[in-house]
């Protein structure tokens, strides 16, 4: 659990009862190696919770444990106030997830892409083309929208997953090193978007793990460091950082 | 969130992606006639042993297992691409749901290539069992069914070691179609009007209750793999 004083913080930020998410000494183990090391943290409701932490810390570990793609030995975790582990259908149909993984495939257009994530979510077949004609719009993508993915660059596929991530309109939208693979004028666009998706829709959250110190300060209400599979530093207004995360506007190690 | 129409919506995607891709059944055929090659030409025909009616058969479930694996681990493989296994992971549809649609779209390409299989073995070993083959059919559908059961388990664990991990997929699936093999070559003796192995595995069964067996250890095998598929995706 956090600290008291951490805890009145949350208040203060948040007004809501359930954090958006909330972990409670989590512990995730690969062989004989402690990825994840008793972690506890919660992540209040609205705003942008930036993750940051030097390569190997736990980061993109943590997020596939919020996201549902992983399980965990030990702990609780509890995502929109639902237990991950006794009700993965229920966070999972509210979640927004952009992973390292684009989660698209090659063989078929954009199009049939996100029709295909669409049918995922039970997403009604009158409302796919407007939303899908949207996303498509909102992150410059219409003119590629009938080709395969497989002929896309690295920017385009980036593109192409945060624009699926969204279909369903998620209430928490977990961002796994979004920026990489993007040009500024995608950085900049994306910054945008996150920014929108979190100010304009409610109590809509977004996490978002980066090493690009300068983007995350300027999007970040709240954030914590991991190192070594715990929480290092916690900061419930901005961007926290440790003396060795590197200055702002530099990225951070790794 | 209703299941069938999620079955039918995977089961199309996946048939659409072998469409665009061509891959599945193509390798799979092209490994399954290479091994009915080498058996064909391996067997000293001048010996007067009639071959259909002895190896054939044999080489023929040989020729449609071992390509059976190799269809298995380029289905997992096309869905790792990308990460697509973990979007369908992360998405709220029952992960249940997601393995029998991928046990249909794997045994409808097995399917495919076992009926290919049949006219490439009358070529090869001059005998196709015309009168049994309606018989034969039905038996190679449930062979695969079960097949494909457990092999869409398997093949989920071991698409991730190196290599894509079509040995240790092996390994782990031919021993568990053990009591599915048995009756399937002593049922070929019929479907292939021969005695298999000379006899030792014991002469057919009555079809009626050979297709009681076959369906109950599909029926072993689906809910198994149903049950254990979600807990090997998490």
């Amino acid at each position: 659990m956090l600290p008291r004083e951490a805890r009145e913080s949350v208040g203060e930020v948040n007004c809501l009862a359930s954090p958006a998410a909330r972990l409670d000494k989590v512990r995730k183990r690969f062989g004989y190696r402690d990825v994840l090391r008793g972690i506890s943290l919660e992540i209040p409701r609205g705003g942008c919770f930036v993750l940051t932490g030097p390569n190997g810390a736990g980061k993109s570990t943590l997020v596939r444990i919020l996201s549902t793609q992983w399980s965990f030995a030990e702990g609780t975790v509890e995502v929109l106030g639902s237990n991950v582990k006794r009700e993965p259908a229920r966070v999972r149909s509210r979640l927004g997830i952009v992973l390292h993984e684009s989660f698209l495939r090659r063989e078929l257009t954009l199009e049939e892409n996100l029709h295909f994530a669409a049918a995922l979510f039970s997403i009604p077949r009158s409302d796919q083309d407007e939303r899908i004609a949207r996303l498509l719009d909102t992150f410059g993508l219409t003119r590629r929208r009938r080709d395969t993915v497989g002929t896309f660059s690295q920017g385009m596929i980036k593109r192409a997953s945060l624009a699926r991530s969204l279909l369903n309109e998620p209430e928490l939208w977990i961002l796994d090193e979004p920026f990489s693979g993007l040009d500024p004028a995608g950085q900049e666009l994306l910054a945008k978007v996150i920014g929108d998706f979190h100010q304009e829709g409610g109590n809509r959250t977004v996490v978002l793990v980066t090493h690009q110190l300068e983007i995350g300060r300027s999007l970040a209400t709240g954030s914590a460091q991991i190192t070594d599979g715990r929480v290092s530093h916690l900061s419930l207004a901005g961007l926290a950082l440790s003396s060795h995360s590197g200055a702002p506007g530099e990225e951070a190690e790794g | 969130m209703k299941a069938l129409p999620i079955f039918f919506k995977l089961l199309g995607w996946d048939i659409l992606r072998e469409i665009r891709r061509r891959e599945t059944i193509p390798n799979m055929l092209l490994f399954a006639l290479l091994v009915l090659f080498v058996a064909s030409v391996g067997v000293d025909r001048d010996s007067g042993v009639k071959i259909s009616s002895s190896v054939g058969p044999v080489f023929f479930w040989v020729a449609i297992l071992f390509a059976g694996t190799v269809g298995l681990s380029q289905s997992f493989a096309a869905e790792r691409e990308g990460g697509v296994l973990g979007g369908i992971v992360t998405s709220p549809i029952d992960l249940g749901t997601f393995y029998l649609a991928k046990v249909a779209a794997t045994t409808l390409y097995v399917v495919v290539l076992e009926i290919a299989l049949l006219f490439v073995y009358g070529f090869f070993f001059s005998f196709v069992p015309a009168s049994q083959l309606g018989g034969l059919i039905g038996a190679m559908s449930l062979f695969t069914v079960g097949y494909m059961g457990a092999g869409v388990v398997l093949a989920a664990m071991t698409t991730t070691l190196r290599g894509g991990g079509e040995v240790v997929l092996r390994i782990l699936l031919v021993p568990l179609m053990i009591p599915f093999l048995w009756v399937i070559l002593r049922q070929s003796g019929l479907f292939f009007q021969t005695e298999i192995a000379g006899g030792a595995l014991g002469g057919p069964l009555r079809q009626s209750h050979f297709f009681t067996f076959c369906v109950a250890l599909d029926a072993i095998y689906l809910t198994v793999g149903y049950l254990l598929f979600p807990k090997v995706l998490e």
